[in-house]
């Protein structure tokens, strides 16, 4: 008889704990404060919960969280959204969520802001994590997420293998069609080389030959072929003295190669003395090669170097195609699709919608590597009209650089230091009908105060639509194991077809 | 007899640690302090998770949480020796050593006090957070396991035990486990006479040996790396030999002492004797390893004064170094003196009357290995020199390196706030707003980076901002720190420069010895700052460039007399000595003192300096 009567206050004593929504006694015109800043966002069917802190000074916090029928109360100033809540609050609908505060023994209701969920999402990414440095990379990984939870893995870091004498940088990891299978990322100085999934088997090839300024650099991986596409650079990296930007990283040299995966052999796509080729991307057939260049004519010499440095603020990359046929491994001529660099801008990664009528790329005053410049903003064109964009609704005062196309299309993912300036954070949006974006969000972290206090970097986003299944230790495994195969040169096959 | 061994030995209990302790406060306050400086210790969930997430994290994270006292010099010393008593206290209870022989007990706490005073260079390439008191915490980890593991009698619990532990103690303490383990297994070995003994031994081999590689898939550390960490190590390899035998030798002894219980524990027939040689032994080992090479002192110090922005006692430090080396022929200061040196006297507006009143040199510092200075001093050198750029790179750099420090973050704040970035000038200062003890200058930094008008007026901002002063420029700094900043100095004139930077230009193309670059910065200053008396080094340049191009108009300004007699005397000197002036080692023999601290000395001599 007891033993009912305990639980029963035991019951009841819980829900005395559970929060209560207050009755409000004056209403705040204005959505809270809060940060992440989740309000008013569209989102991923299946995302994982959009855990936010809230910003508003009080001593008390209660969050209602409303979806049709079902309701969450939740209390605290970090609202954790349990997963199994938000997935039920998920499936009917847009959430409406209210945030009320106490203040001096008054309770304060804040506008309601709306969580509306959308299309599906791949659900995965990865991305390098690293601190923003110039040379130390004492502990680098590249890293999955499962972005339908809050689960992340090491898919290799370079600690595995090197120690203090022999330090390896890890970088460019990139995958065949969002699939996991077919991968690549480098591995420089100790041990290093090209790693290839192929298929699920490793191969680790030194993609340097006689004819080509360096190993492949930045890679696109063709759609339905056997090929990579690389740009090869003799890259340089410096320090600004006083200025906001506090790194440039300029090249010297720079052009462009493909990789026959088959062949194990590398040919020329372009690699023009006067022009800095560089970040291909394929449209979604395979048939064009976008990328971006820049006019650089001076000498091959001992200044070249420095000349570059002097005029960094002066080398600006337009954005090119080349036709490709990828039977024949023949390129067709390059022609520009938009000359950014004569109204004084430049841009860089390009990367194309899956259905190939959208190319995204940024843009910032002058070079290449966006990452290190503030002024750098996401920037878009229509392929079937050519018109072309700045995309205000997702960018910053900040610098907005890498971006990545979910498999479906209607996501992108990018990197942006908008929240402090110095360390790189991965934020989400949704493209409209109209080609337009809705409101972006910051990748959902289970502490809400994770961005802030985490002091490390994400580099390269990328949709993946299954986790990487090679463990770390086999890919360590083989790199410690394994020597670089060097890989032979082919004639690059040309012609005009119109 | 016995009475006396018993008061000899608890006499030593509290006299040794106290000494050593008032030794440590009166002689290394400045290498304590920078012990601190070099760790960071946030009272944050992340960035204690972020250790839990490695093997050896959590005692690197109990280390960093004490290291933090040292800010407080006597307390975080206090707290060292207390640890360093407790070790060897617990060794002296557990191992049962008898009271006549308690002296042994204390052979670990002499071997980890001596890994630590012993570092000397090392403390700027430490990679390992913690260092200074993991060594200690793990031994007192090894003495707790050995006396869990006594309460077990039962064999099979025994070696589940170690095995848990071995596993478990790996994710907190890396080695230490490791050798807790085995401490356990030999401590069992030898006090029991079952044929079963030498399984818990076996097994905490074993255990060490399968653990890291059973556990590799959720590191991401190297397998041979792996039985080492929590080790103190640093940067170069070549080094961990070095730092890694005390400590291994220390961890060594419970392993050791089961196997020699019986002599420990037996009377000894002239107890006195044996307690005093060993102490002896000990206490002039502990010497020997303090690393007490007074140019590296004088750098510690240097390099802590300036971040008390003590600039007085900075330059006053080789002041007085130069006045006790005096009689030696042979010293020389290093670079890193001489650049701190010459920061300070600009910081106080010194330099023209006092920055050749010093002896220059470039002698190599005492260590097999070589430490860029830019990694010693680079981010000193450049906030105060106005290229905060460089500042903020090395600060990143080096955190990547040797982890996230008290120093590198307050460095982040100020160039953060030089450059005017308020925004992660806010996320730095959220930082250390999670510290002990830095709360309130964050509190300070927060006010200035909300007021620039402020801030220009407050040290240090007040002498750095007048340096920034020019357009933005790309550089690389590969030729190291002082090339950089006298490639900077020695540009060309920046449109917007202020009498501050021309000053500094001025004495950087003093230090450059060239005519040239001196006569160019010389009628920069004299046109800014118009000063209405030279100081001394300016004087003395100036005379000496017009004797040596014969220019009657240079030669006729008005100089103190003091500048031409000391010319005419100085090149008296060097017409009569000609023959024996090769170097500045012969310079130093020859030349008297009151002309050595002369611009015609330093021009004529101090050449040729190595960079680093």
């Amino acid at each position: 008889m007891k033993r009912p009567l305990f639980f029963l206050n035991l019951l009841m004593m819980l829900a005395a704990c559970s929060p209560q929504v207050p009755d409000i006694t004056q209403s705040v015109e204005n959505a809270p404060s809060i940060f992440p800043d989740y309000t008013d966002v569209t989102v991923p069917s299946n995302i994982a919960p959009l855990n936010f802190s809230i910003e508003e000074k009080g001593d008390k916090y209660v969050t209602l969280l409303t979806s049709g029928s079902k309701k969450v109360t939740l209390g605290g100033d970090k609202v954790i959204i349990p997963a199994g809540k938000w997935n039920g609050l998920k499936e009917n609908g847009p959430i409406t969520v209210q945030v009320y505060v106490r203040r001096d023994n008054t309770w304060y209701g804040y506008r309601e802001f709306t969580i509306t969920p959308s299309d599906e999402i791949d659900p995965y990414i990865s991305y390098r994590i690293i601190m923003p440095s110039v040379e130390s990379y004492e502990r680098l990984s590249i890293n999955q997420r499962d972005i339908t939870s809050f689960k992340e893995k090491v898919i290799y870091a370079n600690q595995m293998v090197q120690d203090e004498s022999n330090g390896q940088c890890i970088n460019c990891h990139h995958y065949r069609n969002y699939g996991t299978d077919n991968m690549q990322f480098h591995a420089r100085q100790y041990l290093g080389g090209t790693i290839l999934s192929i298929d699920g088997q490793l191969r680790k090839v030194n993609l340097k030959t006689d004819s080509t300024i360096s190993a492949g650099v930045y890679p696109a991986w063709h759609p339905t072929h056997d090929y990579i596409a690389y740009s090869t650079n003799k890259t340089h990296q410096s320090i600004h003295s006083i200025g906001n930007n506090r790194i440039e990283v300029t090249d010297e040299e720079s052009d462009l190669i493909l990789y026959d995966i088959r062949n194990n052999a590398v040919s020329i796509i372009e690699n023009d003395p006067k022009q800095f080729e560089c970040f291909p991307a394929w449209s979604p057939d395979g048939h064009m090669l976008y990328y971006v260049s820049a006019y650089y004519d001076a000498p091959f010499d001992s200044k070249r170097k420095d000349q570059v440095f002097i005029n960094y603020d002066r080398i600006r990359y337009s954005l090119y195609r080349k036709q490709f046929d990828p039977d024949t491994r023949t390129w067709g001529p390059s022609s520009i699709l938009y000359d950014c660099a004569s109204e004084g801008l430049s841009a860089t990664l390009p990367r194309v919608s899956p259905d190939g009528r959208w190319l995204m790329f940024s843009m910032a005053p002058y070079g290449v590597f966006h990452i290190w410049h503030r002024e750098s903003d996401l920037w878009m064109i229509d392929l079937r009209n050519s018109t072309v964009r700045s995309l205000s609704e997702l960018n910053s005062p900040e610098v907005e650089s890498y971006h990545s196309w979910s498999s479906n299309g209607k996501w992108v993912i990018f990197s942006t230091r908008r929240e402090d300036g110095a360390y790189t954070r991965l934020y989400i949006a949704h493209m409209e009908k109209d080609g337009t974006f809705s409101k972006p969000f910051a990748l959902p972290q289970h502490d809400p105060d994770f961005n802030r206090t985490f002091l490390y970097s994400y580099n390269i986003p990328e949709f993946m639509k299954e986790p990487v299944r090679i463990s770390p230790r086999e890919f360590a495994s083989f790199i410690s194991s394994t020597q670089a195969i060097p890989v032979g040169y082919q004639q690059k096959n040309e012609r005009n077809y119109e | 007899m016995n009475s006396n061994n018993g008061s000899y030995a608890a006499y030593l209990k509290y006299l040794l640690p106290a000494l050593f302790w008032i030794i440590l406060v009166l002689t290394s306050r400045d290498f304590l302090l920078q012990v601190e400086a070099r760790s960071l210790f946030l009272f944050d969930w992340f960035w204690i998770k972020d250790f839990m997430n490695t093997p050896s994290g959590i005692l690197q994270c109990l280390a960093l949480f004490l290291t933090q006292f040292l800010h407080l010099p006597w307390m975080g010393s206090f707290i060292w020796v207390l640890l360093l008593a407790l070790s060897a206290f617990l060794t002296e209870r557990i191992y049962g050593i008898s009271q006549n022989r308690s002296v042994l007990a204390w052979i670990p706490a002499f071997l980890l006090a001596g890994a630590n005073m012993s570092i000397g260079y090392l403390i700027y390439i430490m990679n390992v957070p913690g260092y200074f008191f993991s060594p200690v915490l793990g031994y007192l980890f090894i003495l707790a396991t050995v006396a869990i593991s006594r309460r077990i009698s039962s064999v099979p619990v025994q070696i589940a035990f170690i095995a848990i532990w071995g596993f478990a103690g790996f994710w907190i303490a890396g080695y230490y486990a490791f050798a807790a383990i085995i401490a356990a297994g030999t401590d069992h070995l030898c006090s029991n006479k079952r044929s079963s003994r030498f399984v818990p031994l076996i097994t905490g081999i074993a255990v060490t040996v399968i653990s890291p590689l059973a556990l590799y898939g959720l590191t991401t550390y190297n397998i041979p790396q792996s039985w080492s960490l929590g080790l103190p190590t640093s940067l170069y390899i070549e080094t961990h030999f070095r730092t890694f035998l005390p400590v291994i030798t220390a961890t060594a002894v419970p392993v050791i002492l089961p196997f020699i219980r019986s002599y420990v524990n037996r009377p000894v027939a002239k107890p006195v004797l044996l307690q005093t040689s060993v102490l002896t032994v000990c206490i002039i080992l502990l010497y020997l390893s303090w690393f007490k090479d007074t140019n590296y002192r004088t750098e510690i110090s240097m390099i802590q004064s300036v971040n008390e922005m003590d600039w007085n006692r900075t330059a006053g430090l080789l002041k007085d170094l130069n006045a006790k080396a005096d009689k030696n022929k042979d010293y020389q200061p290093t670079r890193v003196m001489v650049l701190l040196k010459d920061l300070a006297l600009i910081k106080t507006g010194q330099e023209g009357q006092s920055a050749f009143a010093f002896d220059d040199g470039d002698m190599k510092q005492k260590n097999s290995y070589d430490i860029p200075m830019v990694i010693q001093i680079g981010r000193i050198l450049y906030l105060h020199y106005g290229i905060p750029g460089f500042c903020h790179r090395w600060c990143l750099e080096e955190n990547g390196e040797f982890g996230w420090s008290y120093d590198r973050l307050k460095y982040l704040i100020m160039t953060s706030i030089s450059i005017g970035d308020s925004k992660l000038t806010t996320k730095y200062l959220d930082m250390m707003d999670h510290t002990l003890f830095y709360r309130k200058w964050s509190e300070q930094q927060r006010s200035l980076n909300l007021n620039r008008e402020l801030a220009a007026k407050t040290a240090p901002y007040d002498k750095i901002f007048p340096l920034v002063c020019y357009d933005d420029q790309l550089m690389e700094d590969l030729r190291g720190c002082e090339y950089t900043l006298s490639h900077h100095f020695l540009a060309a004139r920046p449109e917007q420069a202020t009498p501050f930077y021309d000053r500094v230009a001025l004495f950087w193309a003093l230090k450059s010895q060239d005519s040239r670059a001196f006569w160019a910065k010389f009628l920069l200053y004299l046109d800014s700052s118009d000063p209405t008396k030279l100081d001394r080094y300016y004087q003395e340049a100036a005379y000496m460039f017009g004797n040596m191009e014969k220019n009657r108009t240079l030669m006729a300004l008005p100089y103190d007399k003091n500048t031409k007699d000391l010319y005419e005397a100085f090149s008296g000197v060097i017409r009569k000595n000609e023959m024996d002036l090769k170097s500045l080692k012969d310079a130093r023999r020859i030349i008297p003192s009151q002309l050595r601290y002369t611009y015609y000395y330093y021009y004529t001599f101090v050449r040729g300096l190595e960079q680093f």
